[in-house]
């Protein structure tokens, strides 16, 4: 599977804003505590899952996240 | 911190003089009163010392020590200082010994996510940086200083009390020579991040502690790498913690890398543990070869400023005004900012050519750009020492990510010290008119101004004067109404000097001048002394401009 669609995606965000999110979500993991981050992180996948409207997208982003944390995963180069 | 064995100042590679402290007319019965008493001869307080004796002022600059600063500390020179060095008649050491670099890169667990390539627009004259031991920065301008015959150097000299009046400061001075009573118009207090004269005046610096610790070592070593800014995330040779790596000039090196929480700074300053770390660096670098210990200290980020950096007759400048985190470089270069922007409003103050209300603007402008610093160092500090789990967690997302994918990777930016824009500063005019920001091209009103080499090889800002400098884009050269505004400008600063690009004395024929400036034919700028844009105009408006320069001067309109 390709990770990266060399398509102009309408969708991303610019820098500035991506820095907004990264921020918003240090301070909500941080809100979260260690004992519940994993849990804020899968709610927040599968909000961000349904208001995406577009599975292929969302399958295709899992990938992005999951390439190189465990064996076996997309490319196989972890 | 030097090695065991070694004195407090015995340096591989440089030689700490040692310096008496004078006989000054004080003690001998003979009260001047002084202009200008600056406290503290680091880098920042011998700038603004230089800056005085630019315009005629004469000072006398005091310093409890008989030396230099210990370490090599603050090794990064900005383009923007640069400049400011090049207008105290001081940069040519720096040019000849520093290394100057435009790039960088970054790594995360061995594998280069980052690119660092600073912008190098083809008209500066400068590089964006230059990397110097902080020791050579303070004597090159050491140099300077002892060659200027307004400055008045008192090394082992401490001031021990400080009284403000409306009119003056009176100042207790300590020396070995004995004590005496000083009095002078104003005091500039540069005497450091824990500032005397601050404590003296009962005030505090506020703001935030970040709570992540880094080692700073400098070693000599062969080792062949371009002078680049070298970041490493997670590396295999400072598990846990990040390491930057930074080339000075005469084969040093300077490693800084960070501590985990649990480690006790104790601990890793012991010189076995420092060298046993620093060996796994460099063997993760790829460097095998022996290398030197010289110096190390510890370190951690703080964003701390004062409310107000003038407190009547006594100005605060550099650290005793703001501590910044390193991340950014931005303390030595801030500070001689504050050194150069104090100093040409106090001279021309001094001299009767300005308003004591200009002083009043020294303050907004360089707090706003300390406060600048904060948010863009904030940012960087953040990444560079996240301070939670969260903050933590985020960062090695982004940087995973940024192995193979390349909108993560900005997030790795050091975002290295750009010039502050005075944009609300009581001195810059926004006149309605400014074509710079009516038409979002070239720099705005407030601004530093950009460079842009002439035909004959020299640089448009070597043409400006001590004062005000007035550029105005004209292919056909002044007619007599512009010739009569000229004048009218002069009644108000004698020392105008005034550009007219397009002219035979200043040809533009490629207009890569004019484009630098973002200004069209006809467009004015009129520029400070510290060379940033007090206002710009699209036309030549005798009545504006001269209005626009009693601004910039700090009279009434």
């Amino acid at each position: 599977m390709k990770l990266d669609d060399p398509r102009p995606q309408p969708s991303t965000l610019p820098f500035d804003e991506l820095e907004r999110a990264y921020e918003a979500l240090a301070l909500a993991l941080d809100a979260a505590g260690p004992g519940r981050e994993s849990l804020l992180l899968t709610r927040l996948a599968l909000v961000l899952a349904h208001r995406g409207g577009d599975l292929a997208a969302f399958e295709q982003a899992l990938a992005v996240a999951l390439d190189g944390l465990v064996e076996g995963s997309v490319d196989g180069s972890a | 911190m030097r090695p065991a064995g070694k004195g407090a100042l015995e340096s591989l590679y440089f030689d700490y003089p040692q310096f008496a402290a004078p006989r000054v007319p004080e003690l001998d019965g003979t009260a001047t009163r002084h202009p200008v008493l600056i406290v503290g001869a680091g880098p920042i307080g011998m700038t603004a010392a230089l800056v005085l004796a630019r315009y005629g002022v004469r000072s006398v600059l005091i310093d409890r020590k008989d030396t230099f600063n210990d370490g090599s500390r603050a090794i990064c020179i900005a383009r923007p200082s640069m400049h400011i060095l090049e207008r105290i008649g001081a940069v040519a050491p720096f040019v000849e010994k520093a290394l100057g670099w435009r790039y960088g890169r970054s790594y995360y667990r061995g594998e280069q996510i980052f690119r660092l390539e600073m912008p190098q627009p083809p008209g500066e004259k400068y590089l964006p940086m230059y990397n110097l031991q902080q020791q050579y920065i303070e004597k090159f301008l050491h140099d300077a200083v002892a060659a200027n015959r307004l400055i008045d150097m008192r090394w082992q000299s401490e001031l021990s009390v400080i009284e403000r009046r409306d009119d003056g400061v009176t100042a207790r001075i300590s020396s070995p020579a004995g004590d005496y009573r000083l009095d002078a118009d104003y005091v500039l207090a540069a005497d450091g991040a824990r500032s005397p004269v601050r404590t003296m005046l009962g005030l505090r610096l506020k703001g935030d502690n970040y709570e992540g610790r880094y080692v700073i070592a400098d070693i000599r070593m062969d080792h062949d790498f371009p002078t680049e800014r070298r970041a490493f995330f997670e590396p295999a040779g400072n598990p846990g913690g990040t390491v930057l790596i930074h080339k000075q000039p005469d084969n040093i090196w300077r490693v800084d890398y960070q501590l985990r929480e649990d480690e006790s700074e104790t601990d890793a300053l012991k010189e076995e543990n420092l060298r046993a770390r620093v060996g796994a660096i460099l063997a993760d670098i790829g460097h095998t070869k022996p290398w030197e210990l010289e110096w190390w200290s510890v370190y951690s980020a703080n964003t701390l400023c004062l409310d107000d950096y003038r407190h009547g007759r006594v100005i605060f400048i550099g650290d005793a005004a703001h501590i910044v985190p390193i991340f950014g470089v931005r303390g030595l270069n801030n500070g001689l900012a504050d050194a150069e922007n104090i100093g040409w409003k106090l001279a021309l103050v001094l001299n009767g050519e300005a308003d004591e209300r200009l002083l009043d603007s020294y303050s907004p402008e360089r707090r706003g750009a300390t406060l600048d610093v904060f948010a863009n160092a904030t940012r960087s500090t953040r990444f560079m020492t996240p301070p939670s789990r969260g903050w933590r967690l985020m960062r090695d997302a982004a940087l995973s990510l940024a192995v193979k994918h390349e909108f993560t990777r900005e997030f790795a930016n050091p975002r290295q010290m750009t010039p502050y824009t005075y944009a609300d500063s009581p001195l810059t005019v926004r006149d309605p008119d400014d074509d710079g920001a009516a038409a979002s091209r070239g720099p705005l009103a407030g601004a530093a101004c950009p460079n842009a080499r002439l035909a004959d090889g020299r640089h448009l800002l070597d043409l400006a004067g001590p004062g005000f400098t007035l550029l105005v884009v004209c292919d056909r050269g002044p007619d007599a109404a512009a010739s009569r505004c000229f004048e009218r400008l002069r009644q108000v600063d004698p020392a105008l000097v005034v550009c007219v690009i397009g002219s035979t004395a200043l040809p533009d024929a490629d207009r890569s001048i004019a484009g630098a400036l973002g200004a069209e034919q006809g467009s004015v700028l009129l520029l400070r002394p510290d060379l940033h844009i007090a206002g710009r105009w699209r036309r030549l408006r005798a009545d504006r401009l001269q209005a626009a320069l009693r601004q910039a001067l700090g009279h009434s309109a």
